[in-house]
C-alpha cells in the first residue's frame, strides 16, 4: 500500500508540471562589477538550484508558480538570501551583487545528513577542510590533510577520529571512507589506500564524527570522511603541477645511511572540457619519493577521469575512472632506536606491487521542486603482490549500488530512503578464496518543528553474509536535534550506533610473516558501538566556536591476540569506553589573517582489562594560522598529540624498543604567492626536525622542504 | 624591537627537544659463548658453524634462509674439548640455535645437527634466547654430544647447504 502512495506521490508531481515559471540572471561582484563563476543558486525548501557559469549567468526551469526565498552563496562571498515571486508562464529575471566577505563563509555539508546543509546547521560534529588549503600545503596525500583536523589523528596509515581504531596493522578500518559518496575500502583488508585519491582535484573533504551506520551501514562506526572531487567545469581549461622536494640529513649523525640527500618529486597535468552537454575532466598524475628511510621508496601513477552529462537541466550522470600504479617499498619497523631509519635485516628489499582502481556511474533526477532520486553502480578493484618467498598476493573486486530518494512532502518533513547492496570477491595466498555480500534499505525524516528547532531521525537496516557463514542482521537507529538559540548560536544533540562486519582478513587469514603465525577466525562477530553527543556553535561575523562533549561506547572489538597454541589469532575481546570534550575556534581579527585552533581531550578506557586504551593519545591540539594578503600567502601549522600509554604486547615481541616512543610536536610552515593563473607554493614541514613515533618502530617524516607551481590556461 | 620579536623564534627553534634520540650505550647485537663437544669425532669434518633462526619448529627455515633471515659464526675449529664463538643477530627473538656440521662434501646435503641450545633437560625443545636492543648476549653454551645427536630438523642439511652458498656468494 505504502510503495503505492509512494508511487502516487511521484506521478502526481511529474504530470502536474505544467505553467511552470522560471529564474534566469546574473550574478555579479558588488565592489568590481565582475561576474562571479561557480555561486550556487539554490530555491529554499525544493530541489531546484544552479550554478553560475564563467559569465556569472545562471537559469533556473520549470518552478511552480509562487513565492520562493532565493539563497546564493560561494566561497568567498557573503550569503545572500531574498524573495522572489515566480509567475506561471514568464521568465524572472533578477541581477544580484555579492559582497566579498572579510571572514569565512561556513562551507556546505553533505555527508552528515546525506544531503546538503550548511555547517551550522549539522546537528552532529563534522569538520571541512577545502581545497585551497590542501594546495597550499601542498599534500600529497589525504592523510597528511587529516593530521590537522580537530579530533582526528593518524596512526601511520590508520585513521582515528575521536580515538577510534588504535591500531590494527592495516586490517579493517573503523572509519569509512567514501570517494564522492561511493565507499572506498578494499574488498580483502578492509582498509584504506590513500595514495589512490587524487589530491589535487578535492573539493572537500568532509569529517563526520561518531557512529555513523544508521546512514552508512558497516565500518562508520567511528565516523564517516567523504572525499568529494570538484565539479567538472563547463569551459576548457588545462592545468599543472610540478613539486620537487627533499628530505633534510637526520638530526642524528648515528640514523644517517644514505651517502646523498633523499628527494621526492612529481607533478599532474588536467585538462577540462566541454560540449554542449558534457563536461569532462582528465588528470594524470606521476609521484616518486627515494624516502627518508632505507627501504621506503615508492613509484606511483594515478590517473582520474570525470564525465558528466545533463540530459537536461533536471537529469545528469557522473562517471568516474579512478586508477592507481603503484611499485613501493615497504618499511615494516627500523632495525632498532640506534638504527631508527633502517629496517630489520630480514626486510631488507621486501617490495610490494598494487593495482588499484575505483569506477562507478551515477544518475541524479530530479523529478519535482520537491523530488528526486540518485542511482549509483561502482566497481572497486584492488590487485597487489609482494616478493616474499612463498609472494603473497591477493586480488578483490568490490561491487557497490546504492539507490537514494529524497523527498520534501511539506516544509516540515525532509525524507530520506535508500537501498544500497554490496558483492565482494576475494582470491588471495593469505585469505582463500572468499566472497561476502550484504544488502541494506535504511530511511531518515528531518522534522523542523518551528524556525528554531529541527530533529532527524532514522534507522538502517543491514543483513550480510561473510563466506559460507550465517547471515548476521544490524539495526542501527538515530536521533539528532539542533535548536537555534538565536541567529548565532545553537545547541545540538544526537546519538546513533554503528556497526563494523569483520574484513575477511580478520576472519581468514592464514599466513606467517616477521616470525609471527596468523591463524583464521571464521566465527568473529560485529564490532558494535553507541555515540552521544551534545554540542553548542557559536558563529559570528569574525569568530566562530564548537563546543562538544562525547560519549562512545563499544562491543566486540576485533584485536589480534596469542592463542594457546602460541599463534595470533583476531578474537571479539574488548569493551572500551572513550568519553572527552572538544572545542574548535577559528579567528579571523582582520580580513588577511585567519586563526584556528582545535583541542580534543579523550579518556579511552579498556574495560576488559580496567586499563587505558592501547595506541590512544588523551590530547590532540592543533593550531594554524593562515595570512593572506594581496597575491601573497603564508601559513603555519601546529599539532601536538599526547604519547599513548599502551601498545599490545605483540609488538613488543616483534619490533626492537617498541617503547621508545613520545609525544608529538610539530610545526610546518608555507608560503607563496596565488596570482591568477600561476601559483607558486614553498613548504617546510617538521620545521624542528622533531623525531617522534605515530606507530612503534616507525619514525614519522623528519624535516623537508619543497617548492611546488602550478599553471593554468 | 626587532631582537624582542626575534627572541621567541629563536627560544622555539633552539630551546625545544628533538623526541627521539639514539641510545648513548651501545653495542652491536648478537650472542655467543662456547661449544663444548663430546663423544668422538668423525673422521671427515668439512666446516662447522653455529647458526641462529628466528622461528621453532623448523617448518619455515627454508624461505627464512633464502630471505637471509638466519644468521651463522665463522667456522669453527674442530677435533677440540670447547671453542668460543660469536653470531652478530639482530636485537629479539631467535627461537633455534643450533651447532651444524657438514660432514662430507656436498654443500647442500652433507650437514647434520651436532648441538641444541637447550637449557632445560625434560624435554628436545630448544631454549629460545632474546637479544636486547644494544645488547651482546654472552654465555649461550652448546653442549655437542657424537654418541647422542639431538634430533635432526627437516631438510636440515639442505637448509644449512644453501645458507652457507649463499654466504660465500655474497663474500665474492
Amino acid at each position: 500500500m505504502k510503495i503505492f502512495i509512494f508511487l502516487f506521490l511521484i506521478t502526481s508531481h511529474i504530470f502536474c508540471q505544467q505553467q511552470k515559471g522560471a529564474l534566469t540572471g546574473t550574478v555579479i561582484d558588488a565592489e568590481t562589477k565582475q561576474p562571479i563563476f561557480g555561486v550556487n543558486i539554490i530555491i529554499e525548501n525544493t530541489f531546484l538550484g544552479a550554478a553560475t557559469n564563467p559569465s556569472g549567468k545562471f537559469l533556473i526551469r520549470n518552478i511552480p508558480p509562487g513565492k520562493y526565498m532565493i539563497k546564493l552563496s560561494a566561497i568567498g562571498y557573503e550569503i545572500q538570501k531574498f524573495e522572489v515571486e515566480i509567475l506561471p508562464m514568464q521568465e524572472t529575471n533578477i541581477t544580484v551583487e555579492l559582497k566579498p566577505t572579510t571572514y569565512t563563509v561556513e562551507p556546505v555539508v553533505v555527508t552528515a545528513t546525506r544531503r546538503e546543509q550548511i555547517l551550522s546547521e549539522i546537528p552532529v560534529s563534522t569538520h571541512v577542510v577545502e581545497s585551497q588549503l590542501i594546495s597550499h600545503r601542498n599534500n600529497l596525500q589525504i592523510d597528511d590533510i587529516l593530521r590537522y583536523v580537530p579530533g582526528v589523528n593518524m596512526i601511520q596509515y590508520q585513521v582515528n577520529i575521536r580515538g577510534s581504531s588504535g591500531y590494527s596493522r592495516g586490517t579493517g578500518s573503523r572509519v569509512l571512507l567514501l570517494f564522492d559518496g561511493m565507499p572506498f575500502l578494499t574488498g580483502d583488508a578492509g582498509e584504506i589506500i590513500w595514495e589512490a585519491i587524487p589530491v589535487w582535484q578535492i573539493d572537500r573533504i568532509e569529517i563526520v564524527k561518531g557512529a555513523g551506520s544508521a546512514l552508512y551501514g558497516s565500518n562508520a562506526i567511528g565516523g564517516v570522511i567523504n572525499v568529494i572531487t570538484k565539479e567538472t567545469m563547463p569551459k576548457r581549461a588545462f592545468r599543472f603541477r610540478t613539486y620537487f622536494g627533499m628530505y633534510d640529513k637526520p638530526y642524528y649523525p648515528e640514523w644517517n645511511w644514505s651517502q646523498r640527500n633523499r628527494f621526492y618529486y612529481g607533478g599532474f597535468a588536467s585538462l577540462n572540457f566541454s560540449t554542449n552537454n558534457t563536461s569532462s575532466l582528465i588528470h594524470i598524475q606521476r609521484s616518486i619519493d627515494e624516502g627518508y628511510k632505507q627501504n621506503q621508496n615508492y613509484h606511483r601513477w594515478n590517473l582520474f577521469t570525470k564525465l558528466k552529462y545533463n540530459f537536461s537541466p533536471f537529469s545528469n550522470l557522473n562517471f568516474i575512472f579512478n586508477y592507481l600504479r603503484q611499485k613501493n617499498e615497504t618499511f615494516f619497523y627500523w632495525k632498532n632506536l640506534r638504527n631508527a631509519l633502517r629496517p630489520r635485516d630480514e626486510d631488507v628489499g621486501a617490495m610490494v606491487n598494487s593495482e588499484r582502481f575505483i569506477t562507478f556511474a551515477q544518475y541524479k533526477r530530479i523529478l519535482s521542486a520537491r523530488l528526486f532520486y540518485i542511482a549509483r553502480l561502482g566497481f572497486f578493484r584492488n590487485k597487489w603482490n609482494d616478493n616474499a618467498t612463498p609472494q603473497n598476493r591477493s586480488t578483490a573486486g568490490f561491487i557497490n549500488s546504492e539507490a537514494q530518494v529524497n523527498y520534501q512532502p511539506d516544509d516540515k518533513n525532509y525524507l530520506i530512503a535508500g537501498i544500497d547492496l554490496t558483492y565482494n570477491n576475494v582470491k588471495s595466498s593469505l585469505f582463500g578464496k572468499r566472497n561476502s555480500h550484504s544488502i541494506a534499505i535504511y530511511f531518515q525524516d528531518e522534522i523542523k518543528f518551528s524556525e528554531n528547532l529541527s530533529i532527524s531521525v532514522g534507522v538502517r537496516n543491514d543483513l550480510y553474509k561473510l563466506d559460507s557463514l550465517k547471515y548476521t542482521g544490524q539495526i542501527n537507529p538515530k536521533f539528532s536535534a539542533i535548536y537555534k538559540i538565536n541567529r548565532s548560536l545553537n545547541i545540538r544533540t544526537s546519538v546513533g550506533t554503528g556497526f563494523r562486519a569483520p574484513a575477511i582478513s580478520e576472519a581468514f587469514t592464514s599466513t606467517t610473516a616477521a616470525g609471527v603465525t596468523v591463524k583464521p577466525n571464521p566465527s568473529l562477530k560485529p564490532e558494535r558501538a553507541i555515540s552521544f553527543e551534545v554540542g553548542s556553535r557559536l558563529t559570528l561575523p569574525y569568530i566562530a566556536i564548537d563546543l562538544s562533549t562525547f560519549w562512545n561506547h563499544y562491543w566486540n572489538l576485533i584485536e589480534p591476540v596469542f592463542d594457546i597454541d602460541g599463534k595470533i589469532i583476531f578474537k571479539n575481546v574488548t569493551e572500551a569506553r572513550i568519553q572527552g570534550a572538544e572545542v574548535g575556534v577559528n579567528f579571523s581579527a582582520v580580513s588577511f589573517i585567519n586563526f584556528s585552533l582545535g583541542y580534543t581531550y579523550l579518556f579511552p578506557w579498556d574495560l576488559s582489562e580496567d586499563a587505558i586504551l592501547k595506541y590512544r593519545p588523551k590530547h590532540i591540539f592543533y593550531a594554524n594560522t593562515n595570512v593572506n594578503y594581496k597575491f601573497l600567502f603564508a601559513g603555519l601549522d601546529f599539532r601536538f598529540i599526547s604519547k599513548y600509554e599502551r601498545i599490545d604486547q605483540l609488538l613488543k615481541v616483534i619490533v626492537p624498543d617498541a617503547e621508545e616512543r613520545v609525544p608529538v610536536y610539530v610545526v610546518d610552515a608555507r608560503f607563496g604567492i596565488e596570482l591568477k593563473k600561476l601559483k607558486v607554493f614553498a613548504n617546510v614541514n617538521n620545521i624542528l626536525q622533531y623525531n617522534y613515533v605515530e606507530i612503534v618502530g616507525n619514525l614519522a617524516p623528519i624535516r623537508n622542504f619543497n617548492l611546488s607551481i602550478e599553471y593554468e590556461i | 624591537m626587532r631582537v624582542k620579536f626575534l627572541l621567541p623564534l629563536f627560544l622555539l627553534f633552539y630551546s625545544c627537544d628533538h623526541g627521539l634520540k639514539p641510545p648513548e650505550q651501545y653495542e652491536e647485537p648478537g650472542f655467543g659463548g662456547t661449544v663444548y663437544f663430546k663423544g668422538t669425532w668423525p673422521d671427515s669434518v668439512y666446516d662447522l658453524r653455529v647458526v641462529a633462526f628466528r622461528n621453532y619448529p623448523p617448518q619455515n627455515i627454508i624461505s627464512e634462509v633464502i630471505e637471509g633471515k638466519a644468521k651463522f659464526s665463522q667456522s669453527l675449529p674442530v677435533k677440540v674439548d670447547s671453542v668460543k664463538y660469536e653470531v652478530s643477530a639482530d636485537t629479539g627473538k631467535w627461537e633455534y640455535v643450533v651447532v651444524a656440521l657438514q660432514y662430507g662434501s656436498n654443500i647442500f646435503s652433507d650437514w647434520k645437527a651436532i648441538g641444541v641450545y637447550d637449557t632445560t633437560q625434560n624435554d628436545t625443545i630448544p631454549t629460545p634466547i632474546y637479544i636486547p636492543f644494544g645488547k651482546f648476549l654472552r654465555g649461550i653454551n652448546i653442549t655437542c654430544d657424537f654418541n647422542n645427536p639431538p634430533p635432526q630438523p627437516f631438510k636440515f642439511s639442505e637448509i644449512i647447504g644453501l645458507l652457507i652458498t649463499k654466504q660465500n656468494e655474497s663474500s665474492k
